[in-house]
């Protein structure tokens, strides 16, 4: 080996350990880049173009009410909320906060709420984040009476709102992304040096936000989306209801749809990592990642219809990633999980 | 910088630890009080059980990652979530066995920690509501695993909350604003800690105290026999400030009590919990980024001395000595003259003590 070629493999293995306040190698600032560029940027315009047409569906729908156009608003209603979804493995930075989460997805939907704000004439955007964004949305397009009640102009101006508010908190988050600069300030992490105060003053930043959101995206999904429901867990009965999506039938595509959004943003970081000195970790991950596709796959669309083994194993898959990002990925970018320190606990 | 051990000797020797009686670390008694923690094991999955002073263990596995375990009678424990938490898991420590769930009302968010009322029957739950971050203690009907009621509460971020031995409850409000969507982040720098007391019966608020360093957030209490208060905080600016206050009966405000600048150096303000000795005179403090404890005599006011300790942080008061946990697997016993009593020393491999230990029986 020449020593030109022993310095460059050696420059290139010791990157991953460098010191967290280092400014940025070229593989770190190419890494971060391609999180942003291939892997949020797309997914946030995409959750937003849906979540844009969802509102254009919902108007078209009160404007001129009838079974295909309900049809049309129920489509555009899953397609929102599966790209939404998807965005989940990197809604850190303006989703957080913003806080758009709470705003338009925090389920389970509370029906009573709905009703109650119907009512008094409450609008969504004050009627409860249990009663608006997909949520609720789902609950108005999809409960047993929606074709004969949702036609029902008060209950339809209720509905047109949700989604418009939908709509403009997905146009807020990108255009944080965008305009804000978040997606120049995340991928150019540790090259602000000159501003003591700036949120990315490091390349450690980044990666702490990404990889965390990645486990408490991964979390999610084995734990509330799938272990509670499906009564996997050691304490608790099932309860369906709580399954995301269930009334729409997009249970199963939901979580599957979160599932891409993990793997859309490990796949830089994969590579990141092979070239990095940590060939087998990448492989782990890549294979668990996939072993988690096939396993969600293997449910029915309501994901409560499944045996109990089949449920079992795709949330098992889904906590064994989840275990490998917060215990080999997350040492291996030299990223804190935080236990103890630093929690205000 | 972290304290070195030879420093950290100088100060045990030169301070005012001869005028505390040392306690002794009698062997265990094959019967007697349990601790009681949460920990996470090498895969990080969560369990919650019992120790028993003769090494029997009863475990059960948990399905959220626990932080205060609230102690009732007849063997009866609840662990609460870590904040923001949706689930409290009630069981039963000397057997080792579940008892049931106690779900938080979708519009609230544990915070960490609860506490049973001295009836026995009702327990109480720090929680915040999921929107606001309002602080808010719901009641419980124990035995029927039924929300019977709340205390809206003026201020934000409850956390440990202690019955008092004069029937009035004690709640840290931490004061930090944060939202159950966003999980522990802080929404701003801001900060409004107090100590409630109310009236146990009717969540009256009967005083409110405040430490004069605003940047302060209360957190964790422990309450002697006869009610003094000792309340640890954690500094919200990262200064090396020392994280003790007291509530003696009768007085009129909280003491920040201090500590030689060589002592804090390196704690960073956080101090993870507090108990005091079976007298209510000594209080020892987990100093957790500063791998030490610490301890101060609370009647004279005065600094005790510091322990090494690598990450600690549970501490609790267990036959006659310190008991103190760490995220190693450590469970180290010290006495009041914070002198380590080695033949205590228990090590669990791949446990990661969670933040606190509570006795029972």
């Amino acid at each position: 080996m020449s020593s030109m070629i022993r310095s460059a493999l050696i420059l290139a293995l010791s990157a991953a350990a460098l010191p967290a306040h280092a400014a940025p190698t070229p593989e770190q600032a190419r890494v971060l880049g391609r999180v942003a560029e291939d892997a949020i940027l797309p997914a946030m315009r995409d959750a937003d173009a849906r979540a844009q047409a969802l509102a254009r569906a919902a108007a078209a729908y009160c404007t001129e009410p009838g079974p295909e156009a309900l049809d049309a608003a129920r489509a555009a209603w899953r397609e929102a909320f599966l790209a939404w979804r998807r965005t989940g493995a990197t809604g850190f930075g303006p989703a957080l906060n913003l806080r758009i989460a709470r705003t338009i997805d925090a389920w389970p939907a509370r029906p009573k709420l709905i009703e109650q704000a119907l009512t008094e004439g409450t609008a969504a955007r004050d009627a409860g984040a249990a009663a608006r964004g997909f949520p609720g949305l789902e609950a108005l397009l999809f409960e047993p009476q929606a074709a004969a009640r949702l036609a029902e102009a008060r209950r339809c101006a209720y509905f047109a709102g949700a989604t418009a508010d939908t709509a403009a908190a997905t146009a807020q988050v990108v255009r944080g992304w965008t305009e804000g600069g978040h997606a120049r300030e995340f991928a150019g992490a540790g090259g602000f040096a000159a501003e003591p105060g700036h949120p990315y003053l490091t390349v450690n930043i980044a990666f702490t936000e990404l990889v965390n959101r990645l486990v408490a995206e991964l979390d999610a999904d084995a734990g509330r989306r799938l272990a509670k429901p499906l009564g996997l867990r050691n304490h608790g009965e099932a309860q369906p209801d709580k399954l995301e999506g269930r009334l729409s039938g997009t249970a199963r595509a939901a979580i599957q749809a979160s599932l891409d959004g993990v793997g859309a943003a490990l796949r830089p970081l994969l590579d990141y990592l092979t070239a990095t000195g940590h060939r087998s970790l990448a492989a782990q991950l890549r294979n668990e990642l996939g072993v988690a596709r096939e396993a969600l796959a293997a449910l029915p669309a309501d994901p409560a219809q499944a045996p109990k083994d089949t449920a079992a194993r795709a949330q098992q898959a889904v906590a064994t990633l989840q275990h490998t990002v917060e215990t080999g990925l997350a040492p291996a970018l030299v990223v804190t999980i935080d236990f103890n320190e630093n929690d205000g606990d | 910088m972290a304290m070195t051990r030879r420093a950290l000797l100088r100060l045990a020797a030169l301070g005012p630890l001869g005028a505390v009686l040392p306690r002794t670390g009698a062997c265990a008694a094959a019967h007697g009080p349990w601790l009681l923690s949460a920990w996470d094991d090498e895969r990080r999955r969560h369990h919650v059980g019992g120790f028993a002073p003769d090494g029997a263990r009863r475990a059960l596995p948990s399905d959220f990652r626990g932080h205060g375990v609230a102690v009732g009678p007849a063997s009866r424990a609840v662990l609460f979530a870590r904040r923001p938490g949706e689930e409290a898991l009630l069981f039963d420590w000397r057997e080792g066995r579940a008892l049931g769930l106690l779900e938080a009302p979708p519009e609230r968010r544990y915070t960490g920690h609860g506490a049973f009322a001295a009836d026995g029957r009702r327990l109480y739950s720090g929680e915040q509501d999921a929107d606001t971050a309002q602080g808010v203690i719901g009641i419980w009907d124990v035995a029927r695993r039924e929300r019977v009621g709340e205390w809206v509460l003026d201020g934000i971020e409850p956390h440990e909350l202690l019955p008092m031995p004069d029937g009035r409850l004690a709640v840290a409000l931490g004061g930090i604003s944060t939202r159950a969507d966003t999980g522990r982040r802080r929404l701003d720098s801001g900060i409004d800690s107090s100590l409630l007391l109310l009236d146990a019966r009717d969540g009256r608020e009967l005083a409110r105290h405040r430490l004069p360093d605003a940047r302060q957030s209360l957190r964790h209490l422990a309450v002697a026999p006869d009610g003094l208060l000792a309340v640890v905080c954690q500094h919200q600016d990262g200064l090396d400030a020392p994280g003790l206050a007291v509530l003696a009966p009768g007085a009129a405000g909280l003491v920040p009590l201090e500590a030689p600048p060589e002592a804090l150096a390196g704690t960073t303000g956080y101090c993870g919990s507090v108990a005091l000795d079976g007298v209510g005179r000594v209080a020892l403090v987990s100093a957790t980024r500063g791998d030490r404890v610490l301890a101060w005599d609370v009647r004279r006011h005065a600094f005790l001395g510091a322990a090494e300790m690598t990450r600690p942080c549970g501490t609790a008061w267990l036959d006659d000595a310190f008991t103190v946990s760490n995220e190693l697997g450590e469970l180290r016993a010290f006495d009041t003259a914070l002198r380590e009593l080695p033949a205590r020393r228990r090590v669990h491999p791949g446990t990661r003590w969670d933040n606190h230990l509570a006795v029972a029986g």
